[in-house]
């Protein structure tokens, strides 16, 4: 068989799988919301009561038919409706605000993608060159600051280093903006003013995200280096008197960026999911402000749909990754 | 090879990236700085344009003087004319929160934020500091037993609309059909363009006619836009108010009116909660003496409404709200000095950092007209139904320490009668808290109590009820309440080191209704008595012993509220007091009443008050100028609604611009 149809039968197998692990996050996202405790209508409920000085009971039963949330319908029916919804490609209902949950992600997903992107980027590539300069002087007090450094910044959570950085840039030295997403006055659309704002107020966000994700890559891509810089080939390739920007492309990088690569999915689920805390501290209208607003007022259908966004983004970009580890590495290729 | 192999590519590499990466960011940032810049050097320019402008004109007003001067002078008088003064900016800048997307539509479930004092008008304000009214959209009314005749004043929609009696109607029909409040309203009728006549069901109890005349309902529902509406609104409310009136005279309702209900109160649901009018008509209709202009995930802009009767006063031309995502992002706000007045909760050490950026930050403390944290029992425990255990709870915790970690500015309870502590002098006598048992710290008189008690410390230093019993319980907390956390902890160690087997659990995020309407807790750190919306300790008392935590305590189920209690007055019942506090008017007799609660609540100790719960309000006078003074019962509208008093300070222009 050709190598080309290895590699259709390699895509296919793995689309396959991409489809079961779909479907089975899913399924556990859609029970973990439902069986939830709460229910949608008692957060309304107090504000009804605090609002307008009312009995609690009463309160309720305004804020059950406003929301016009039907407690008794079974989960399981709620979750055929909901896969027989996916097919028709359609992501849920918004009880809060009336309408289908598509329409409201759409307003916050750009922008979240927008700081991810930007934040992968700025991380991956600093990041992974610092750990193979690391590597290189391993042993060595460079190596023992940058490693010591990204042990401490890992362990810090994303919120933490979002507060940091907003306070010590954005209020103490009045680099970066204190938040929002584009400055006041400025006409959204497409025209430079708008583009550089967005650009400008994305800064703090997406520093507070690659600064988290920066040391992982930091740390994986030292740990590879590492290793190969023990292989054979390597000291054979010093041996020859091979240029040292030649020997880390195409004897250390190489087979280094391959393991790194796949956490890359990893990684933008992990910032993903940190966007909740760093948003809310940067006041940036993203997605992950969008799914903590959510949970907390049990928007069922809303919080599902972000998950579900979030779970095939992804699982899609590990999809993506694996198909082109064949392409990248010639071992892979030849098994 | 040796590790002197250092590669200088990479290196060189490494330090061109992250040095091009962080120019890039910076550059990006200048030349959007420089962009935002020059679009307000255009906007400068064009100031400078009109300001040119009006100097012409000025010069052309001096020329016209100069040549009546010349013609007066000849006459023997000389008219004097004004130059304009140059305009100072005229922007108030909060932060606040909204429901994102944003429809604009009041009757959504979560409603349109922060514009909802700002951009609607209620019928008054009522201030609980004096107790006295401050007429809004109601310019007179008249309240003649059952029936309240409200005066509209003569303002206008942001649309330029007039506000009608319409308009009123159809707000009060509107809120009945889709909130099935207020019921007790009867009908409302026109008399005229500006005359509605409200028909309650029987004459209102001063708690109805506060939540009533207070609340912007009447506002919400400009007719021009939802009268299309007012029809079904006002059969679904009708349908609504027979099945009210049938569930209060304790009747079975027909299963066919239900049904019909059901069915029309679901389509006019859908319908209105679907209405978007920011999309739909692209403006969001109101009345308030703001408007909303534009509005964003991150920041609202309002616009002073022309048309409101206030238009001509108001200080203010824009009123601009950054969103409130967290308390962090509203510290950086107030400690860049981008915010005029906030009052977020802030720990003692971020207030001295806010206070220190300069002596024009100032930081107003007024009452929230709540006590909180406050220890509320679940009595279906047996163990909460001893008052020796109650009395000795309390004296054990010293309760200025619970205070110093969360309300740290506000003074320290000694009692526990259930009036706000700001408000105690108002409403206790001298002789009444001189009969009032001070519960004052005190481990050894605690000590005391349980032992005359019959309780008994165990070789493990727990305390044992007299049959033997371990006093073990949990203390809940709602985990996304950090004070309430932290007073959870403090309370449970005070207890614990006493010789109590406290554990505190917490609620997680979303739940607490949940957890306490099930009575799934022991003792829960929540609010005790609260007076919002009347400032009246009725509402406090009708909270304890028939309200929220009078349900989630097991008091009212128990019949505590019901029982005799023994007072200097004779035996009183609670519940008793409370209903008669609601209808009684005269002053002096609401006091008495008032009293003999006090004295059942802080003897017989149905709940532990900790401390009143103080806003702190954070203010600047580096931009405006005319804060009311600490003692200004004004700032006693803060609590349920702080933007009524930016209202009343912006629109009376009491607040002003700093000039220069």
């Amino acid at each position: 068989m050709s190598d080309f149809k290895y590699y259709l039968r390699y895509a296919f197998g793995k689309l396959l799988m991409l489809i079961a692990y779909i479907f089975t996050a899913l399924t556990l996202v859609f029970f973990v919301i439902n069986l939830m405790p709460g229910d949608p209508a008692y957060s309304l409920a107090v504000y009804y009561m605090q609002t307008y000085n009312l009995k609690f009971e009463q309160a309720l039963e305004m804020a059950r038919a406003a929301l016009g949330y039907d407690v008794s319908k079974p989960v399981y029916v709620r979750y055929l409706e909901y896969l027989a919804r996916l097919t028709r490609g359609e992501l849920g209902y918004s009880l809060y605000y009336r309408k289908p949950a598509a329409e409201v992600i759409a307003l916050s997903l750009p922008w979240t993608l927008l700081v991810l992107i930007l934040a992968t980027i700025l991380s991956y590539t600093v990041g992974t060159r610092l750990g193979v300069f690391a590597a290189f002087k391993r042993g060595k007090a460079a190596d023992s600051v940058l490693y010591s450094a990204a042990i401490v910044m890992l362990s810090l959570p994303p919120f933490i280093i979002a507060v940091i950085v907003l306070y010590a840039l954005g209020v103490n030295l009045k680099l970066i903006p204190l938040g929002g997403a584009y400055a006041l006055g400025v006409k959204p659309g497409l025209n430079l003013p708008f583009l550089l704002s967005v650009l400008h107020y994305a800064t703090g966000p997406v520093l507070a995200q690659a600064l988290v994700q920066l040391s992982g890559w930091l740390l994986s891509a030292r740990n590879v280096s590492v290793t190969i810089l023990a292989e054979d080939f390597v000291k054979y390739g010093m041996a020859r008197g091979l240029k040292r920007g030649t020997l880390t492309k195409k004897y250390i990088w190489k087979p280094a960026r391959l393991p790194i690569l796949t956490s890359l999915a990893l990684s933008f689920g992990y910032m993903l999911g940190g966007s909740t805390l760093v948003e809310s501290v940067f006041r940036y209208p993203g997605i992950g402000q969008q799914l903590a607003q959510a949970l907390s007022l049990r928007d069922f259908g809303l919080a599902i749909s972000i998950f579900t966004i979030m779970v095939v983004a992804v699982t899609l970009a590990s999809f993506l990754i694996e198909l082109l580890y064949p392409l990248l590495d010639p071992r892979v290729k030849g098994a | 090879m040796s590790g002197k192999n250092t590669p200088e590519i990479p290196k060189t590499l490494t330090y061109l990236l992250v040095a091009v990466l962080v120019l890039q960011l910076v550059l990006i940032g200048q030349v959007a700085s420089l962009s935002s810049s020059l679009a307000a050097v255009e906007g400068r320019l064009r100031s400078v344009e009109e300001g040119t402008g009006v100097v012409t004109a000025t010069l052309r007003d001096i020329g016209r003087f100069l040549e009546a001067l010349g013609t007066n002078l000849t006459a023997g008088t000389a008219p004097v004319k004004q130059i304009p003064k140059p305009a100072v900016p005229r922007e108030f800048r909060i932060a606040g929160w909204w429901p994102w997307p944003y429809s604009g539509n009041p009757y959504a479930p979560d409603g349109v934020g922060v514009l909802y004092w700002l951009g609607y008008e209620p019928l008054v304000y009522f201030i609980p500091g004096n107790q006295t009214y401050i007429p809004r959209l109601a310019e007179e009314w008249k309240l003649e037993g059952a029936k309240l005749t409200v005066r509209l004043r003569m303002t206008t929609w942001n649309d330029g609309r007039p506000v009608t009696a319409d308009d009123v109607i159809t707000g009060i029909y509107m809120a009945q059909a889709l909130w099935s409040w207020p019921y007790e309203i009867k009908n409302a009728t026109k008399v005229d363009d500006r005359t509605v006549v409200i028909e309650f069901e029987e004459p209102p109890d001063p708690a109805l006619l506060a939540s009533i005349t207070t609340s912007p309902f009447v506002s919400f529902a400009p007719y021009s836009i939802y009268g299309k509406w007012l029809d079904r609104a006002k059969e679904v409310a009708t349908l609504g108010r027979r099945i009210w009136l049938m569930q209060i005279a304790g009747q079975t309702v027909p299963e066919d009116l239900r049904k019909e209900y059901n069915e029309k109160f679901a389509a006019l649901r859908d319908e209105v909660t679907a209405f978007d009018p920011l999309k739909t008509l692209g403006i969001v209709v109101s009345n308030g003496l703001y408007y909303l202009s534009s509005v964003e995930n991150d920041k609202m802009v309002l616009k002073l409404n022309k048309g409101h009767w206030q238009a001509g006063t108001a200080s203010a031309d824009t009123v601009i709200v950054y969103r409130w995502s967290s308390n962090e992002a509203v510290w950086a706000l107030l400690m860049a000095g981008e915010l005029d007045a906030s009052h977020p909760v802030t720990p003692k050490d971020l207030t001295d950092q806010i206070l220190s950026i300069g002596p024009k930050m100032k930081m107003q403390v007024v009452s929230d007209l709540a006590e909180t944290p406050a220890v509320v029992f679940n009595f279906r425990n047996p163990l909460f139904r001893d008052i020796n255990l109650r009395k000795a709870l309390i004296l054990s915790l010293d309760r200025s320490k619970v205070r110093d970690i969360t309300f740290w500015f506000q003074p320290a309870y000694e009692y526990a009668h259930g009036v706000l502590l700001s408000f105690q002098d108002a409403w206790l006598s001298r002789d009444l808290l001189n009969r009032l048992t001070k519960w004052s710290y005190d481990r050894a008189r605690a000590e005391s109590i349980l032992k005359a008690a019959g309780y008994t410390k165990g070789s493990d230093g727990i305390w044992r009820t007299p049959d033997g019993k371990p006093v073990k319980f949990t203390l809940s907390a709602y985990a996304p309440y950090n004070d309430w956390v932290l007073a959870a902890k403090e309370i449970a160690r005070q207890w614990k080191e006493f010789g109590f087997d406290v554990e505190v659990t917490l609620v997680p995020d979303g739940v607490l209704s949940n957890v306490e309407q099930a009575g799934q807790f022991d003792a829960i750190i929540e609010f005790g008595s609260a007076w919002w919306g009347l400032g009246h300790p009725y509402a406090g008392y009708s909270r304890i012993y028939e309200g929220w935590v009078g349900t989630i305590s097991g008091i009212v189920e128990l019949g505590l509220n019901t029982a005799e209690y023994d007072t200097p007055w004779g035996k009183l019942k609670p519940l008793d007091l409370v209903r008669a506090l609601a209808l009684e008017k005269d002053l002096a007799k609401q006091k008495e009443i008032v009293e003999r609660l006090a004295y059942i609540t802080n003897e017989y100790l149905f709940y532990l008050p900790i401390v009143e719960k103080g806003l702190p309000i954070f203010y600047s006078e580096s931009r405006w100028t005319g804060w009311p003074a600490p003692n200004d019962p004004l700032w006693t509208l803060c609590p349920g609604g702080i933007e009524r008093v930016y209202v009343v300070l912006l629109g009376s222009g009491i607040l002003k611009p700093v000039s220069g």
